[in-house]
C-alpha cells in the first residue's frame, strides 16, 4: 500500500465513510469526526505510521488535506 | 472549590477549569486522599497539617491524571491506581494532553478567549510510576476508614471505581448524571461497558450509595436507576 493508501484507510476505517468522502472530510463534517472522534483518528494515524505528533499538530489537524500536510513534517511522504 | 457533607464527612470537590472536571479531597487529621488531582492553589491551606497526602485515579486520561505533578511537589504522597492505568501514563507519548488542548483550541476559537495558552504555561508533561497498582480489585485501610478499589471497564481499560467506606463511590467517567459515558475513545468499548460493566455496577454500588463523578453534581445512585437497572446515556 502506498501512503496515500494507509492515509485513506485510517479516515475509512476510524469514521466508517468511503473512501471519497474521506477525500474531502473537515473536522464536524460528519458526527464521528467530533472531539472524541479525533482522538480515535491520531492514534490510528499514529500507530499506521509508526510516529508520536506534537500536540499543536494534532489540534491544527482539522481536515483530510491538511492531515497530509502535517504527516509531511514527519517524513511521510505521500509520493510513494 | 465547594463541599459536600456525607455523615461526619466533608468532601471537597474543585472543578478544573479547563475542562471542568472533578477533584476531591478528603482531609482527616494529619492525612488526605485525592481523587483525580489537578491544579488548584486552594487545595494547599486544606493541605496544611497533612503529613501524608494518597493520590488515587480513576482512570488515565490527563483531564483526571494533570495535577500528579503538582500534589507530588508539594506533599510527601503516594499514588494508587489500577495496572492499566499506571503502564498508560508511564509513557512518554501519554504526557501529551491531546484532548484538553483540542478543545480549549476549539473554545479560543469560538469565545475569543485565551486559555490554551493558559493551560500550557501551567500544565508540566510528566511519566508517573504508581506506588501500588492492582488488576481487578484492592482493599485499602484508610486510617479507621475503607477504600474498595474495583476496575470499571468500557470508558478506558485503565478506569476503576473506589468505595470509601461502603458509602461513597469515586467513580471517574464511568458512572455519570446528566453527561454522557463516552466509551468512543480509543481503547473504549460500549460493548463492554453494557454487557459487563453495567451489571457489575449494579450489582455492586447500592442505591443510597452517593456517587462522586469525574464531570458534573454528585447524585444517589438511585437518581438513575430506572427498575433496577442503571440508565445512562452514550457519547
Amino acid at each position: 500500500m502506498t501512503n496515500l493508501e494507509i492515509y485513506t484507510k485510517v479516515f475509512v476505517d476510524t469514521f466508517g465513510i468511503s473512501e471519497e468522502e474521506a477525500k474531502v472530510l473537515k473536522f464536524q463534517d460528519i458526527k464521528a469526526w467530533d472531539s472524541v472522534g479525533h482522538m480515535g483518528l491520531i492514534a490510528n494515524l499514529e500507530e499506521a505510521f509508526n510516529i508520536m505528533m506534537e500536540t499543536d499538530d494534532i489540534i491544527d489537524l482539522n481536515s483530510f488535506e491538511k492531515g497530509k500536510e502535517l504527516l509531511a513534517k514527519y517524513d511521510i511522504d505521500f509520493a510513494k | 472549590m465547594d463541599f459536600f457533607h456525607i455523615d461526619d464527612l466533608t468532601i471537597y470537590r474543585s472543578v478544573y477549569k479547563y475542562i471542568n472536571s472533578n477533584m476531591y479531597i478528603l482531609v482527616e487529621e494529619d492525612r488526605a486522599f485525592v481523587v483525580d488531582p489537578h491544579e488548584d492553589v486552594y487545595a494547599i491551606s486544606l493541605l496544611e497539617k497533612v503529613k501524608n497526602v494518597i493520590i488515587l485515579l480513576t482512570h488515565e486520561h490527563t483531564d483526571h491524571t494533570s495535577g500528579i505533578y503538582w500534589f507530588q511537589q508539594k506533599f510527601p504522597s503516594k499514588l494508587i491506581c489500577t495496572k492499566k492505568c499506571s503502564d498508560y501514563i508511564s509513557l512518554e507519548e501519554n504526557r501529551r494532553p491531546i484532548l484538553i488542548s483540542f478543545i480549549l483550541e476549539e473554545q479560543d476559537r469560538l469565545n475569543g478567549t485565551n486559555l490554551l495558552e493558559e493551560f500550557k504555561k501551567q500544565y508540566v508533561p510528566q511519566t508517573y510510576k504508581a506506588d501500588i497498582t492492582f488488576e481487578d480489585s484492592l482493599i485499602e485501610q484508610w486510617g479507621s476508614h475503607k477504600l474498595e478499589f474495583f476496575k470499571v471497564l468500557g470508558h478506558s481499560p485503565g478506569s476503576c471505581g473506589i468505595i470509601f467506606d461502603n458509602k461513597i463511590a469515586f467513580m471517574g467517567d464511568s458512572l455519570m448524571k446528566d453527561l454522557p459515558i463516552i466509551t468512543r475513545f480509543p481503547r473504549g468499548n460500549k460493548k463492554v461497558y453494557i454487557n459487563e460493566t453495567l451489571p457489575f455496577l449494579e450489582q455492586k454500588l447500592k442505591e443510597d450509595m452517593m456517587i462522586m463523578p469525574g464531570h458534573g453534581n454528585p447524585f444517589l445512585l438511585s437518581d438513575i436507576m430506572k427498575g433496577g437497572k442503571i440508565n445512562v446515556e452514550f457519547r
